[in-house]
C-alpha cells in the first residue's frame, strides 16, 4: 500500500506539473491568439484527464461477491476481509500487523499478500506458513470456496535493534 | 400475467418492515442504518438498512439489506441462509403473498464482526 500511494503521488505530481506547463502553453496561444496552439493544447489536456481517471481508478469494488444464487447474492466488505487476514496472519512468527499487507480484489476474490520478515527468516517457509493460515482463516469463516488465486510476496527487512 | 399492485409505497414498506423484524430475531446481525460516509447506496425510507427495489412488470420486488454481522462458531454464508430462511418466513407470517413476490435478497455485510 505504501508503494502504491508513493506511485500515485508520483504520478500526480507529474500530471500537475504538465498540467501546469499546458496552461502557461494555452495562455501564450490566447494571448498571442493562436487558434492552433489552443486547439492542440486543448486536445493534449482531454486526453491526459481520460489517461489520468484510468491511472487513478477508484473504482475497485468495495465489496465481495461470496455467494450468487436465485436467493439472492451476499456480499461482504472486502477491508473487512483485508483486516481480519492481518489480525489472524500477525500471530505468525516474528510477523507483526505493521508488517503485513493484504489485498482482496474484487469478484475473482484474489488475495495478495506482502510480508516484511528478519533477514534471517526462512523466506519459503514463511510463505507456506503463510499461504496456509490464509486457507485455514478463509475456511473458518467459509469464503475458502471462494478463493482463486494468493499471490504472497515476502521481503527480507533488516531490523534495528 | 400477474396483476400488478397500485399501491407500490405501501408493498414496499410493508417488505422492510417485515426484513426488519426479522433481522431482529436474529442473534449476531444488526441492520446497517446509518451509511458511511461518501456511500450513496440507497436506502429505504422505512427502515434504514434496508432496499426494497421493484416492482417488475410481474410484480415482485427484490431486496438489499445491509447488515453488520457478528460470526462466531458458525461462517457467513451459513449466517445468510438462517438470515434469508427468517425473512421469508417472517414474510409469510405478515399473512401477505409478499414471499412470493420478493425473488431475492441481497445481504451486504456493511460490517463484519470476527472472534479473534
Amino acid at each position: 500500500m505504501r508503494i502504491f500511494n508513493r506511485v500515485l503521488a508520483t504520478i500526480i505530481s507529474i500530471a500537475f506539473i504538465v498540467a501546469s506547463a499546458m496552461g502557461i502553453v494555452y495562455l501564450i496561444g490566447l494571448l498571442s491568439r493562436n487558434a492552433q496552439l489552443t486547439g492542440l493544447v486543448s486536445g493534449i489536456f482531454l486526453v491526459s484527464l481520460v489517461l489520468l481517471i484510468l491511472e487513478i481508478r477508484p473504482f475497485r469494488a468495495r465489496f465481495i461477491t461470496i455467494r450468487e444464487d436465485e436467493a439472492g447474492k451476499t456480499r461482504v466488505f472486502g477491508s473487512d476481509v483485508e483486516r481480519f487476514l492481518v489480525q489472524r496472519l500477525a500471530r505468525g512468527k516474528g510477523i507483526t500487523p505493521e508488517s503485513v499487507d493484504v489485498v482482496v480484489h474484487g469478484n475473482r476474490f484474489d488475495i495478495a499478500t506482502g510480508i516484511e520478515v528478519s533477514t534471517d527468516a526462512d523466506r519459503q517457509a514463511v510463505r507456506s506458513q503463510v499461504e496456509y493460515d490464509v486457507k485455514t482463516n478463509l475456511a473458518s469463516i467459509g469464503l475458502d470456496d471462494d478463493l482463486e488465486h494468493i499471490s504472497i510476496r515476502v521481503a527480507r527487512v533488516k531490523r534495528v535493534a | 400475467m400477474k396483476a400488478v399492485s397500485l399501491n407500490i409505497f405501501q408493498d414496499k414498506k410493508l417488505i422492510a418492515l417485515a426484513v426488519e423484524s426479522a433481522v431482529d430475531k436474529m442473534k449476531g446481525v444488526l441492520l446497517t442504518r446509518v451509511r458511511a460516509v461518501g456511500e450513496s447506496y440507497p436506502y429505504s425510507p422505512d427502515v434504514p438498512g434496508v432496499w426494497v427495489r421493484g416492482p417488475d412488470r410481474e410484480g415482485r420486488y427484490t431486496v438489499d439489506i445491509y447488515v453488520t454481522l457478528a460470526v462466531s462458531g458458525t461462517t457467513i454464508p451459513e449466517m445468510a441462509n438462517r438470515l434469508r430462511a427468517e425473512i421469508w418466513e417472517q414474510l409469510h407470517k405478515e399473512g401477505i403473498d409478499m414471499a412470493d413476490r420478493v425473488t431475492s435478497v441481497d445481504i451486504y455485510v456493511e460490517d463484519l464482526v470476527l472472534a479473534v
